[in-house]
């Protein structure tokens, strides 16, 4: 099913609730909050994944009346950033707003500040997404692996795309605006290291080329607390062999094979770009 | 009334598929999606059924008849359940009888079709014991 489709089977789920004292009925509003929520938290991830500014606009307008306040707000968001300059559609956004961010946001558009516009668009988006904590958290309180599936959306458009895109200041901002994001969560000391290693995993799986800097990082901060997981170890030589660090490569295969993680660590330790 | 609601709930959703791994599609983006609606789709069925099975007033009935007979030839277990309970409370109603023998052979089996030649027959001669009792063994 495509983003129109979904948006369509989630546009149909009824909201009514007739108060009864049931437990049977009970059972079917929890099935049915269950149905919504996975769709929505899908739909949400494909909307974030776009760059199918048609089709996004197509659906803002069939659906905008049928649709949750934040899924609304989340297509206009995307639609935005693949569009920063479409003030039609940002006078139709500023309209469903309250009056301080109307103020606000109507400010920007009308000096054509489009930059900073983004960044009040980013703003409203949070601020409903953090009132729903059931649903798809903002990105600041997403897994790293989730702001890397974002980020590897934005590699992996087609060339079409991307050729396009990259002359927009909105993919620029968006792609940096990821990357930082990712920087500091890997920084940050509270990180927990299942979450090191569903990113290192996923994003070496996937093919999508860690940064050098950070793929070392992260490796060495998992390591010392896990040193010996095979599995990782393996990811880590798919990662050393693409950045053509064969010979490293080698050495620590020799260690990890005859199960000397002592020295594999010093030696992972050791490692600098 | 609850059971009406219930109905256009049910009517509302779209692509209703009975068998979980026919909800192909939804499990293509969301498998727990698709699991959750199955479950939801098979308990509102199963409700709407029993309140059905518990009405009656054969004037609700008839009026869900009424108002939902198309729609819910789509759905012809629900329509066949409002039928039957219908039935029940109106035993020599010809027209209702009639439409219903109609539904079953257009969407039912052979062997329902067979009974609902019989129902009609029956229902034309007015024989009305002999169409309430073919009217319980269609199922």
């Amino acid at each position: 099913m495509n983003l129109y489709e979904l948006i369509n089977e989630i546009a149909a789920i009824s909201s009514n609730d007739l108060q009864l004292s049931d437990n049977r009925y009970k059972k079917i509003l929890e099935y049915r909050e269950a149905y919504y929520k996975s769709l929505f938290n899908t739909i949400n991830k494909l909307i974030e994944g776009s760059f199918d500014k048609r089709e996004l606009k197509k659906i803002i307008y069939l659906f905008s009346e049928r649709l949750e306040r934040a899924l609304i707000v989340s297509l206009y968001r995307r639609y935005l950033w693949l569009d920063p300059t479409d003030t039609i559609t940002y006078h139709n956004f500023i309209a469903l707003l309250d009056r301080n961010d109307q103020k606000i946001l109507l400010d920007y558009v009308n000096k054509n500040n489009f930059d900073s516009a983004l960044m009040v668009v980013e703003e409203i988006f949070n601020k409903i997404f953090l009132s729903s904590p059931a649903l798809i958290p903002p990105i600041k309180m997403r897994s790293l692996a989730d702001i890397a599936w974002e980020l590897c959306q934005l590699d992996m458009g087609t060339i079409a795309d991307i050729a396009t895109m990259r002359k927009t200041s909105a993919y620029n901002m968006r792609y940096d605006y990821l990357s930082e994001q990712i920087k500091l969560r890997i920084a940050d000391p509270n990180i927990s290291m299942l979450e090191l290693r569903e990113f290192f995993t996923s994003n070496t799986s996937l093919g999508i080329v860690l940064d050098c800097g950070i793929g070392l990082t992260i490796a060495k901060r998992y390591f010392n607390a896990s040193p010996t997981d095979h599995e990782m170890y393996g990811y880590f030589f798919t990662f050393l062999h693409f950045w053509h660090l064969t010979e490293e490569e080698q050495t620590l295969l020799q260690y990890v094979a005859v199960n000397d993680f002592d020295n594999a660590l010093k030696f992972i330790n050791a490692l600098k770009i | 009334m609850i059971i009406e609601s219930l109905i256009q709930e049910y009517l509302g959703i779209p692509n209703k598929f009975f068998d979980k791994s026919s909800q192909f599609d939804l499990s293509k983006n969301n498998r727990p999606a698709a699991e959750a609606k199955y479950w939801y789709l098979q308990n509102l069925y199963s409700y709407i059924l029993d309140l059905i099975k518990e009405e009656n007033n054969s004037t609700t009935l008839e009026y869900l008849i009424k108002k939902y007979e198309k729609s819910l030839y789509k759905e012809p277990d629900l329509i066949v359940h409002l039928y039957k309970k219908y039935l029940a409370f109106e035993q020599t109603n010809e027209l209702y009888y009639k439409k219903f023998a109609e539904l079953i052979i257009v969407y039912k089996g052979t062997s329902a079709g067979t009974k609902a030649h019989e129902l009609y027959k029956f229902v034309q001669e007015h024989n009305w014991k002999a169409a309430a009792d073919t009217l319980k063994l269609i199922d």
